[in-house]
């Protein structure tokens, strides 16, 4: 071995520059790769640390009769961790009315690790006259409150004990049991106390949850937990689905990262793959010319491999690490820095093994070739693959450009590749963030929607109960007058029908004679949706015919009809009678009315935008409210759209939202409150991510690629400068030399960038069909263009730069080189 | 006819290492002459072959090519000089490996834009004996096929010149004899002047003169 050292040292020493080069390369993929994934690594902790402190580490959280349950659970999973979590009673406040409650109990030490429940201020109770509240319950049932501030609640126990009590507030928590428990029976507690207020009050647990995690690979299914003797029920933790729900989880973080790496692995191995190859191959000739067997070479090879690429690639690891530990550690880091030994090492070894593998399995295969293929590798009499390729052409420009694309085309193909994942990153990404805006403005107009039901369809199947279950006009007014309102659309609706032929709707003999139908009546349905006078005000500047004034539709007996001229004819036109049938819920049974009413005005809405709150209230038959007053028809509003003045500033309103929602929830009716406002900033916010990270992503892929395609450009007319002296000397002109390179780099650029394209374009229309259903204007075609074109021109640019540095040389030194 | 005035080429100028590769060499080759430049190795006679061709630049000195000085033209008409007036036979052939025996000794005339005559290519390739390669790949021909090759192709433009760089010096004693043959044959039917630099001393027997260079300097020069 020791001759074999020598050599490599005498040759090292003779060759300095070179070892340099490809110590530079070792060290910079090694560092790029450690950085990379350490980066990835330190997101993925953060992330999960996040996920972990909003929706807990349990992975079941059961509701269970007894202590027993338990037992058996440690019996039967002896890896299983528990925290058990008692509710002893509800609370209400006695200072001011709300829906909201307080659900009192106690956590023990397991639970609140297991469950992330912890303290933002003060202590955990410690006597049973203390208590510790959840952050947003408290700011809400007690805006001003402070530590040590007494709280009066009035509390609902076992066996429906009811007590008044203060208590001390000792500590503020922070708000995890909203997250962590969906359940509406079983809810986590949300205010703590001490495990001596039980036995001073002498109270009974309403119920008990166990917060249950399972060390390594033993996590049973869902199945298996709920048929356990005593589960009443289970919460399996929704935290990754609710996170990636609202996109807030690392996917695409993971996914851009893994192109970068992928990419910038690729380019790398492909540089210092090339860079060696032709060196290496006449080195192998010279060094069996000098009597060194294929065992000797092997030797020879292994250990200058390693010892050329070890340390550079250490000292790559080395910097990647610190490089990224002190961006994570600033102040200003956009996530924590997070460390493994193992992970590095990980990441060190997959960015020094495929390069040797590489490399020594490349050495192995120049090994077995002769001596003089050895060292005519790269030599113009060497055998040549050019029978593969017939192509002949009068013009030597196209001739031999495209000769030298089909015999040298794979060398371009780290730029190829690199360019054509970057054309998808950023297709794509343009695509889905301009998807979810359209999806955003199209779904979700109003910022907040109410929908008011009983929560269930009337048996009949055919008459709506919902107007009847629906928000009352003094909580309508009380929205509508809140300060934080911009506007409000309150909607009421009426079933009805209307005696034409038209799609009668098949009752049954029995349902005709429930209803007071005859047999002959054919009916209809129509819908006659009452909304706020200001609503009608509003439309009134649109374009429309006849009297469309709130006073007007507010007799019962005027309606306005309302079409969209650019998909159906209108039915009716102002003046024009139509009578109606409603049947009504009274005293346990059904009451027909028929309402004769006059189209007092006719709005073509073709002129309204679809992505106005509007558009959302729109039917086709309508008058105001008050209508349903002067007729004696007690009906509600179904739905209420808001939208707010300012989107920052909605805490009071929120506050509102809430109590009613409870409110509702305690009457038997079911007010969906969906926070459009908070949806639409989130998908925004996502949509302005992915097109920022498609864009950062794309930009520096295609930066590598542009970087390739100079680097492969370079190594391509120094290969072969000896042929360019010579078609210099016949008398190939510089003009038709950049003409030969621009063709050879459209061609190589052109391919990939045309796959490209077509592939990114391929992958939103799918994307499209399977996920978004959005207009296919979104496409991002004109992007790609630009994308393609810039790209273009900058690989025109890069292919060109060495004409110039060549053109610098005597014909006769570039032909001396090869004689 | 081209006329060579006090022609100076120094290598590293300026530097340690200076060398002075040719020095105020001046001589005279008339048209339809056949020449061949003799010395040692390193002694300059490539150098003053490659400046006859205009492929590179003297430090001093002119070239005329008739009346044109070519030393004083810029890069693109000398490209276009060469192109149309000079033909190259090289020691390694230079041949393109991906282009077959056709299109090799096309090559000149593709680039020049130029009408070939189908009777000229066919009469070429009939005295250089190619006629059954024309189809085959460098690879796949002998040293001295591919040199005969390289002979068409430098005169397939009927170049006024012919500039040869040792053209037997990687070939085998027969193989050498009929390059040697040929070429001559081909000078004395086309009349182009013809330029041999070798060391090969059969070929001061059958040039017409024959020129000895030594450091750089013309140190013989007569008639055969």
């Amino acid at each position: 071995m020791r001759p074999l050292f020598l050599l490599w040292l005498r040759l090292l020493r003779a060759h300095p520059k070179t070892y340099l080069k490809k110590a530079a390369l070792y060290l910079l993929c090694s560092a790029f790769i450690i950085g990379e994934g350490m980066l990835l690594y330190s997101f993925l902790c953060t992330q999960k640390e996040k996920r972990a402190m909003l929706y807990g580490e349990q992975d079941f959280l059961i509701a269970a009769e007894n202590e027993q349950t338990l037992q058996t659970i440690r019996q039967t999973y002896p890896n299983c961790m528990a925290g058990s979590l008692t509710v002893l009673a509800y609370g209400s406040t006695t200072e001011k009315l709300s829906a909201r409650r307080l659900v009192i109990g106690t956590a023990d030490a397991a639970a609140r690790d297991i469950q992330h429940i912890r303290l933002t201020a003060g202590i955990l109770p410690e006597t049973g006259a203390q208590i510790a509240v959840e952050e947003s319950l408290l700011s809400l049932l007690y805006p001003d409150a402070d530590l040590g501030q007494a709280i009066s609640l009035t509390l609902f126990a076992q066996d429906e004990q009811t007590m008044d009590k203060t208590f001390t507030l000792c500590g503020i928590l922070a708000d995890t049991s909203s997250n962590q428990s969906q359940s509406d029976t079983a809810p986590l507690p949300n205010a703590l106390v001490a495990d001596s207020f039980a036995k001073e009050g002498n109270l009974s647990p309403l119920y008990r949850l166990y917060a249950l995690t399972f060390a390594g690979n033993t996590t049973p299914t869902l199945a298996e937990i709920e048929n356990l003797p005593g589960v009443v029920s289970v919460q399996p933790n929704d935290g990754a689905t609710l996170s990636a729900a609202l996109g807030l989880n690392e996917g695409a973080f993971v996914y851009l990262s893994a192109i970068a790496m992928g990419a910038a692995a690729v380019f790398f191995i492909v540089c210092i793959f090339t860079t060696e190859k032709k060196d290496r191959s006449e080195q192998i000739g010279h060094l069996k010319l000098g009597g060194l067997t294929v065992a000797d070479l092997k030797r020879y090879y292994l250990w200058s491999i390693f010892a050329e690429l070890l340390p550079a690639s250490l000292v790559g690891a080395g910097l990647g690490y610190f490089a990224v530990r002190w961006f994570l550690e600033r102040d200003a880091a956009p996530f924590a820095f997070f460390f493994q030994p193992a992970v590095l090492l990980l990441l060190w070894c997959l960015s020094v093994l495929p390069v040797f593998l590489l490399l020594y399995g490349s050495c192995l295969g120049e090994m077995k070739a002769s001596v003089l293929q050895n060292l005519l590798y790269y030599n113009e009499v060497a055998p040549s693959t050019a029978k593969k390729s017939g192509y002949t052409s009068n013009n030597p420009v196209l001739l031999y450009a495209i000769k030298s694309y089909q015999l040298n085309g794979e060398s371009a193909g780290s730029a190829a590749v690199m360019v054509f994942l970057s054309l998808i990153l950023f297709g794509c990404g343009l695509f889905c963030a301009a998807a979810f805006r359209q999806r955003s403005a199209q779904i979700m107009p109003a910022d907040y929607t109410l929908v008011c039901s009983s929560g269930f369809y009337d048996s009949t199947g055919t008459i709506a109960m919902d107007p009847y279950y629906g928000i009352s006009d003094s909580d309508v007014s009380l929205l509508g007058n809140h300060p934080q309102v911009q506007t409000i659309a309150a909607i009421k609706r009426l079933y009805c029908f209307s005696h034409e032929d038209s799609n009668p709707v098949p009752f049954t003999a029995e349902e005709r004679k429930t209803f007071g139908f005859t047999q002959q009546e054919s009916l209809t349905p129509r819908l006659i949706m009452g909304v706020n006078p200001s609503f009608l005000t509003r439309l009134a500047a649109l374009p429309h015919e006849g009297n469309l004034t709130s006073e007007a539709l507010s007799t019962g007996t005027a309606v306005l009809y309302t079409y969209d001229s650019r998909s159906e004819t209108p039915t009716w036109k102002a003046g024009d009678t139509i009578v109606l049938t409603a049947v009504l819920p009274e005293n346990g049974s059904w009451r027909r009315q028929d309402l004769t009413v006059t189209v007092a005005a006719c709005l073509d809405t073709a002129s309204l935008s679809e992505n106005s709150m509007d558009a959302l209230a729109i039917g086709e038959l309508m008058w105001s409210s008050e209508s349903f007053s002067a007729l004696q028809m007690p009906i509600d509003s179904s739905f209420l759209y808001l939208s707010v003045k300012n989107p920052d500033a909605t805490e009071e309103l929120e506050g509102l939202l809430a109590n009613l929602s409870d409110w509702y929830q305690n009457e038997g009716k079911h007010l969906d409150v969906r926070q459009n406002l908070q949806e639409r900033q989130q998908l925004e916010t996502l949509a302005n991510s992915l097109s920022l990270l498609s864009a950062i992503g794309a930009t520096a892929l295609a930066v590598f690629s542009l970087f390739a395609m100079a680097l492969h450009s370079n190594l391509k007319v120094n290969q072969r400068r000896s042929l360019w002296g010579f078609l210099r000397a016949v008398g190939l002109q510089k003009g038709d030399f950049r003409r030969i390179l621009l063709l050879e780099t459209l061609l190589e650029v052109g391919i990939p960038l045309l796959l490209g394209t077509g592939a990114a374009l391929g992958i939103c229309v799918l994307l499209n069909r399977t996920f978004f259903s959005v207009d296919y204007g979104s496409l991002p075609f004109t992007a790609l263009m630009l994308f393609d074109l810039i790209y273009l021109a900058l690989a025109a640019f890069a292919g060109q730069l060495p004409v110039h540095r060549l053109y610098h040389m005597p014909v006769a030194v570039t032909i001396r080189e090869q004689e | 006819m081209i006329t060579v005035n006090d022609l100076t080429k120094i290598y590293n100028k300026g530097k340690k290492n200076e060398v002075y590769a040719l020095r105020d060499v001046s001589l005279r080759i008339e048209d339809g002459e056949s020449v061949c430049i003799m010395g040692k190795s390193g002694s300059g006679k490539s150098t003053l072959l490659h400046m006859l061709g205009g492929l590179d630049k003297p430090d001093s000195g002119q070239i005329f090519f008739d009346e044109q000085e070519i030393t004083a033209l810029p890069e693109t008409p000398l490209s276009v000089f060469r192109r149309e007036n000079i033909g190259y036979v090289f020691q390694s052939y230079h041949l393109i490996p991906e282009l077959t025996v056709r299109a090799n000794i096309k090559l000149p005339a593709f680039l020049a834009d130029k009408e070939l005559s189908d009777w000229y290519f066919d009469s070429l390739v009939e005295q250089l004996d190619l006629k059954d390669r024309l189809s085959h790949l460098p690879s796949q021909l002998s040293g001295g096929q591919q040199q005969r090759c390289a002979i068409a192709r430098a005169l397939i433009n009927r170049p006024k010149v012919i500039l040869c760089d040792e053209p037997t010096g990687n070939l085998d004693s027969a193989s050498a004899e009929t390059v040697k043959k040929v070429l001559f044959a081909l000078q004395k039917l086309y009349r182009p002047i013809l330029v041999i630099v070798t060391h090969d001393a059969d070929f001061t027997v059958l040039a017409d003169r024959t020129i000895r260079i030594a450091d750089g300097a013309i140190c013989e020069e007569g008639c055969t």
